[in-house]
């Protein structure tokens, strides 16, 4: 059925099936948007008055839902919907940059302290606005919020990103931007007394970022299994955090850090190389998979073969969290949603 | 009288059945390049919801959806001997489970009955 919506002053057409974020997009409206797939929550919207199905809701925290915001990429209406925009009030937080750090050649780190009520788990994502521009993405947090103070995100740098290439190029100290969220449910459970079963992490470039975060909380909450962090790369100078990470499995006797390039050049030893997922599956081998809890962030087609890989050999589904960095595709590319991070 | 879903244990059976159930699939080249591009988790809240009816539970899967969702599978060259496939495995999964045959053979009846809305036929 064919319905209307009704946004800023504007009756707009939607055909067939389409979600409002593309309805409205066809229409040359400039809506936030980013990954498409109702993970990024960049296309939140509010609805006047409509009932909206669990589908366009997934994933909002609660206090969101009860005042009717909505996914724009996630909702096929099936009546007509009166939408429009969140005001930055109603839906984020003020925050200033006070730090940030060159990681490696392509991925800053930005420490922002937060000028209002927040809270969140390590490894869990929010959402970046860039003040003055429509621009929305997501981005993991890596450090432990609650004891630190401030959230800390890894950006890595990608050419003519709208958001990216501001984060590392341009942004400093004392600049102030909103951030909305937290969501996702790559964090750490300690789930029993114990704490001795064995997690595995894994990811490519700045999906290290939230395994940092669910690492340090871990051994915070003095978790007693094995903890594999593997942190795949093509070439050395891509990773990042290496000493520090090494440092941590000295301090820590059940972490086992596993940095992987795929290409061999000048590298030190200690590097793995070849391709991550053969190294993760090594890891994987001897571990109760039972047990096991996997967490895989970054580039999505590689934290897809590692969720299959995994699954495969016997990890439980419900023990396998999972972050694709999903990336907007661009216009002039074709329909698939889901560009990989290379 | 006890239903079909109750004997087989309910939800905590679905999602037990559903990790052997999937691993089954992927595993079986014969079916598994069907979910080549699908993502897992989507997958597996469809396997559950795919179970939970052939198991007789409360279902909202309907005759539509299922037409609905294997349509650009046909495309693909989704056939009978595929359905054959999902039904033998289902009835294994199943047996590694302990459930007696007649409700495996139960089962089976309900997954076949879906077989026309699924080929579009
Ligand atoms: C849940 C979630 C968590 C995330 N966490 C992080 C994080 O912790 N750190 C992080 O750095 N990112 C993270 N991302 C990705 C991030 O949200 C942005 O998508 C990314 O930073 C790009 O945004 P941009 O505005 O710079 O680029 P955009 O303006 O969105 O444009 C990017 C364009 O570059 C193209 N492109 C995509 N990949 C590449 C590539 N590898 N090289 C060159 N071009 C490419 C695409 O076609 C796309 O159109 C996360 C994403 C999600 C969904």
């Amino acid at each position: 059925m064919a319905t209307k919506l009704s946004y800023q002053n504007n009756i707009y057409a939607l055909q067939d099936g389409e979600t409002v974020l593309d309805g409205l997009l066809r229409h040359g409206q400039d809506v936030p948007n980013s990954c498409k797939a109702g993970a990024c929550q960049s296309c939140l919207m509010k609805a006047q008055g409509s009932s909206l199905d669990s589908k366009a809701q997934e994933g909002l925290k609660e206090t969101l839902k009860a005042q009717n915001f909505f996914l724009a990429c996630q909702c096929v209406p099936d009546e007509d919907m009166d939408v429009s925009l969140p005001s930055l009030a109603e839906t984020t937080i003020e925050a200033e940059i006070i730090y940030k750090e060159q990681l490696c050649h392509n991925v800053v780190a930005l420490r922002l302290k937060l000028l209002g009520e927040f809270s969140c788990r390590a490894g869990q994502y929010i959402s970046i606005l860039r003040n003055g521009t429509s621009v929305v993405r997501s981005y993991s947090v890596s450090n432990l919020f609650e004891q630190d103070g401030f959230l800390e995100l890894h950006i890595r740098r990608i050419e003519s990103g709208a958001m990216s290439v501001w984060a590392c190029d341009e942004a400093k100290a004392g600049d102030k931007i909103h951030i909305r969220g937290p969501a996702g449910d790559c964090f750490y459970l300690a789930l029993n007394e114990d704490q001795s079963f064995p997690l595995l992490l894994a990811g490519t470039g700045t999906g290290l970022a939230p395994l940092e975060g669910v690492v340090l909380d871990a051994l915070k909450q003095g978790h007693k299994g094995d903890i594999h962090i593997l942190h795949g790369a093509l070439k050395e100078d891509d990773l990042y955090h290496v000493d520090m990470l090494q440092a941590l499995s000295e301090e820590h006797g059940n972490l086992i850090y596993t940095p992987c390039i795929l290409n061999r050049g000048n590298h030190k030893s200690g590097f793995h190389i070849g391709p991550l997922d053969q190294f993760v599956m090594q890891a994987l081998e001897p571990l109760d998979k039972t047990e096991l809890r996997t967490y895989f962030c970054g580039a999505p087609d590689m934290v897809n073969l590692l969720k299959k890989k995994a699954f495969l050999a016997g990890v439980s589904s419900k023990n396998i969290f999972s972050d694709p960095f999903l990336i907007r595709e661009r216009k002039e590319a074709g329909s698939k949603a889901e560009t990989a991070l290379s | 009288m006890t239903t079909l879903y109750e004997r087989l244990g309910g939800q905590p059976a679905v999602d037990t059945a559903v990790d052997i159930f999937y691993r089954k699939m992927l595993a079986d080249d014969n079916v598994s390049p069907f979910f080549d591009e699908t993502d897992m988790d989507g997958q597996i809240a469809k396997q559950k919801a795919f179970l939970t009816m052939v198991f007789g539970g409360p279902s909202n899967y309907t005759g539509k959806d299922m037409r609905e969702g294997h349509k650009h599978l046909i495309e693909k060259g989704l056939n009978d001997s595929h359905v054959d496939a999902v039904i033998e495995h289902l009835g294994s999964t199943l047996k590694e489970l302990g459930v007696a045959d007649a409700d495996i053979a139960e089962v089976a009846a309900i997954a076949n009955g879906a077989r026309d809305d699924v080929l579009n036929r």
